[in-house]
C-alpha cells in the first residue's frame, strides 16, 4: 500500500502543474472578468457623478449622462436585486445554477488536461527512454498503470474542485457585497440558499462516478499510450473514429457510435441552468449521479474500461521500448 | 545458492534471432562481464534475466525466481542499471529519493544522501540541471543504497569521460562488492572492465561462444609470437587465430600444451581484449 502512495505522489509531483495550474488559469480568468465588471460599473457611475458636475458648470449636459446609465452594469445589478421580492426558492434556482454553472468551465479543463496526461502516461516514460529506471523498482505493472489511472481521475481532481469551491466563494462573496451597499437583500439568505455545501458534495461525488462513467475512455486512453510508439493522440482519435464509421458503413448496428457518445458525455456531473445541452449529457443532481449505479450503461462501461487496463497492464509488461 | 541460471535462451524479433541457446550462470562473489559486440543479444539477455522482455524459448532463473512472472519480487533483490544518465529529467532529487524510499523497502535512503552529500548534487535541484556524470553519480548513489545481492549493468559508462569511467569502477569495488554479492556488466569496451571482472563471458550472435573465470585465462589460452617459418608448424596445431603483428605472426591458442608451443616462438597468456577479437574471429 506504502509503495503505490508512492507511485500516486510520483504521477502527482509529475502532472501537478496541468492539474494545478490549468484550473488556477481558469479561476483566474473568472476572477479578472467579475473585477473588470465590477470596475466598469463603478467607472459608469463615477462617470454619471462627473456629468453631473459638469451640467452644473457648464449649464446642461444631457447626451453624456444618458450615455453613462446606459453601460452601467451595476444599475443591472441594482434592478436585479432591489426590483424584486425575492423568495428563498427563487434565490436557490438562480444561485445553484450560477455555481454549477461556474464550475463548467473547470470540467472541460480538466477533461483536456486529464486526456493528454492518460495519453502520456505509458508513452512519454518509453520515448525518454526512464522506462527502464521506473522498471527497475519492485512494483508490478499492475499497480504502475493502476496509479496513473487512480491519480489522474480521482485524486488530481481535488485540486480542480478546491478552485471551483473558491471561485464560488468569491462570486458569493461579490454578490454578498453589492447587496450589503445596496441594502435591498440580506446577506444571510444569499449564502444559505447558494447550494455552496451541497454543490461541493455534489462534486465530490460527481467526480468519483463520473471516473466510473468514463472509465472507458480512459482505459482506452492508456491502452493507447501503452501501445503506440508514436502519434497516441492521432490513435486514440481514429481508431474509434474508423470503428464508427465502419459501423454506419455496415449500417446493422450503432452501439458502438452509441456507446461512444454516452461515455464521452459528463453524466455524473451537475451543470448549471441552460437547459437540454444536445451535446453532452449531464446529471441534474446527486440523485442522478448515483442513480448511474443502477443503470447497465454504467457497468458496461466499467466492464470495458477493465478489459482496456488488462490490455494496458500486458504491453506494458513487455512494450519497454520505442 | 546460484543467482542466475540461464540455459538455451531464445528469443526472436522478426526476422533477427536475437537469442540462440544463451546460456549463463552467475554465482555470489563473481563479477561477470558479459561481452560482445553490437548486436550480439547482450541486452536481450539482460533484458530476459531482469523479466523485461518474455522468452520464446529456454530456462531461466533469478534467485529461484521466473524473472518475467515474478519481477517485483526478483526487483526487491537486484538493482540494475540500464541506461546510466537516464533519470527523470522533471523530478527533484529529493523527490526521486522519496520515490525509490516508498517504492523499495530495501533503500537506505539515508545512504543515499549521506553519499550525495560529498557530491555537487544539491536534493532540491531537479535531476534534468545535472550533467550526464552527476546523473551517473546519482544513479550509483541510489543503487548502491538498495541492499541488492545482484546489480546488472548495461553499458554502465557509455558516454563517460574517462575520470568518471574511473570513479564509477571504483565506487563498484569499494562501495558494493562483497562476497555475497555479484554484478553483471555488459560492455563492447573489454579493456575498460577487463582488470575487475572474475568471469567472462563471451557472446556473439544471440549464443554463448565463451564462459571462464579470468584466473583459468592462463591455463587455457596462450598467446604465441612467431616468425613465418615457424608459423606453418603453428597453423598445423590448430589454433583459434592467427594474425599479423609488428613482430612476426600471433597465434591464440585454447587448450594447447605450452611446452610444445614454446619451441616454435615466445609464449605468453593473452589479453582479455585479444582473446576476444580471436574467438569472435574464428567463427568467420
Amino acid at each position: 500500500m506504502n509503495s503505490f502512495v508512492g507511485l500516486c505522489r510520483r504521477e502527482w509531483l509529475e502532472h501537478r502543474g496541468g492539474f494545478l495550474w490549468a484550473p488556477a488559469s481558469v479561476a483566474a480568468v473568472i476572477v479578472v472578468a467579475v473585477v473588470l465588471v465590477l470596475m466598469i460599473g463603478q467607472l459608469d457611475m463615477a462617470r454619471v457623478d462627473l456629468d453631473l458636475d459638469l451640467s452644473e458648470a457648464a449649464g446642461s449636459d444631457v447626451e453624456l449622462r444618458i450615455e453613462g446609465e446606459d453601460t452601467s452594469i451595476l444599475d443591472l445589478v441594482d434592478g436585479w436585486l432591489a426590483n424584486h421580492e425575492w423568495t428563498d426558492e427563487e434565490l436557490s434556482a438562480h444561485l445553484s445554477g450560477l455555481l454549477r454553472g461556474v464550475a463548467e468551465p473547470f470540467h472541460y479543463v480538466y477533461f483536456i488536461v486529464l486526456v493528454f496526461v492518460l495519453l502520456g502516461a505509458l508513452h512519454d516514460d518509453r520515448k525518454d527512454r526512464t522506462v527502464l529506471f521506473w522498471k527497475s523498482m519492485p512494483v508490478t505493472d499492475a499497480e504502475t498503470v493502476l496509479s496513473k489511472l487512480v491519480t489522474g481521475v480521482w485524486v488530481a481532481p481535488a485540486a480542480t474542485i478546491a478552485t471551483i469551491l473558491a471561485v464560488q466563494i468569491f462570486l458569493l462573496t461579490v454578490i454578498s457585497g453589492l447587496a450589503a451597499t445596496r441594502e435591498t437583500l440580506s446577506i444571510w439568505p444569499i449564502w444559505a440558499n447558494s447550494g455552496l455545501f451541497i454543490g461541493l458534495v455534489e462534486l465530490l461525488v460527481g467526480y468519483l462516478i463520473q471516473g466510473l462513467w468514463a472509465l472507458p475512455l480512459y482505459g482506452w486512453l492508456l491502452f493507447v499510450s501503452a501501445a503506440v510508439n508514436r502519434l497516441p493522440f492521432l490513435w486514440a482519435l481514429l481508431a474509434p473514429a474508423a470503428l464508427v464509421a465502419l459501423e454506419a458503413l455496415v449500417g446493422l448496428t450503432s452501439a458502438a457510435r452509441n456507446f461512444i457518445h454516452d461515455h464521452l458525455g459528463f453524466r455524473a456531473l451537475p451543470r448549471g441552468h441552460g437547459g437540454e445541452d444536445t451535446l453532452v449529457h449531464a446529471a441534474t443532481g446527486l440523485g442522478d449521479s448515483i442513480a448511474l449505479f443502477a443503470t447497465a450503461d454504467l457497468w458496461a462501461g466499467i466492464a470495458v474500461g477493465a478489459a482496456f487496463l488488462a490490455g494496458t497492464v500486458h504491453l506494458r509488461r513487455t512494450k519497454n521500448e520505442i | 545458492m546460484t543467482l542466475v541460471q540461464a540455459q538455451g535462451l531464445s528469443k526472436r524479433f522478426g526476422d533477427v534471432q536475437a537469442l540462440d541457446g544463451f546460456d549463463l550462470t552467475v554465482e555470489p562473489g563473481q563479477i561477470v562481464g558479459l561481452i560482445g559486440p553490437n548486436g550480439s543479444g547482450k541486452t536481450t539477455a539482460l533484458k530476459a534475466i531482469l523479466g523485461l522482455s518474455r522468452l520464446d524459448g529456454g530456462n531461466i532463473q533469478a534467485f529461484g525466481l521466473d524473472p518475467f512472472k515474478q519481477r517485483p519480487d526478483l526487483m526487491r533483490r537486484t538493482a540494475y542499471i540500464a541506461d546510466t544518465g537516464i533519470l527523470p529529467r522533471w523530478m527533484r532529487i529529493r523527490d526521486l529519493l522519496a520515490f525509490v524510499a516508498s517504492v523499495n523497502p530495501a533503500f537506505d535512503r539515508g545512504r543515499a544522501e549521506g553519499a550525495l552529500a560529498n557530491t555537487e548534487i544539491r536534493p532540491e535541484k531537479k535531476v534534468g540541471t545535472l550533467s550526464k556524470g552527476m546523473t551517473v553519480q546519482l544513479h550509483l548513489a541510489i543503487v548502491l543504497a538498495v541492499n541488492a545481492e545482484l546489480l546488472v549493468l548495461d553499458e554502465p559508462t557509455l558516454g563517460l569521460d574517462i575520470l568518471y569511467r574511473q570513479r564509477f569502477y571504483d565506487a563498484l569495488l569499494n562501495d558494493y562488492f562483497a562476497e555475497q554479492r555479484a554484478i553483471l556488466v555488459t560492455t563492447h569496451e573489454v579493456r575498460e572492465i577487463e582488470h575487475i571482472l572474475t568471469q567472462v563471458v563471451f557472446i556473439d550472435r544471440g549464443r554463448t561462444r565463451l564462459h571462464l573465470g579470468t584466473e583459468e585465462l592462463a591455463a587455457s589460452f596462450a598467446k604465441v609470437v612467431a616468425n613465418a617459418e615457424r608459423s606453418d608448424a603453428l597453423r598445423a596445431m590448430n589454433p583459434l587465430a592467427e594474425r599479423r603483428s609488428l613482430r612476426g605472426r600471433e597465434f591464440i591458442f585454447q587448450g594447447a600444451n605450452r611446452q610444445a608451443l614454446a619451441e616454435c616462438g615466445e609464449v605468453s597468456t593473452p589479453s582479455l581484449p585479444e582473446l576476444f577479437t580471436a574467438v569472435m574471429e574464428e567463427r568467420r
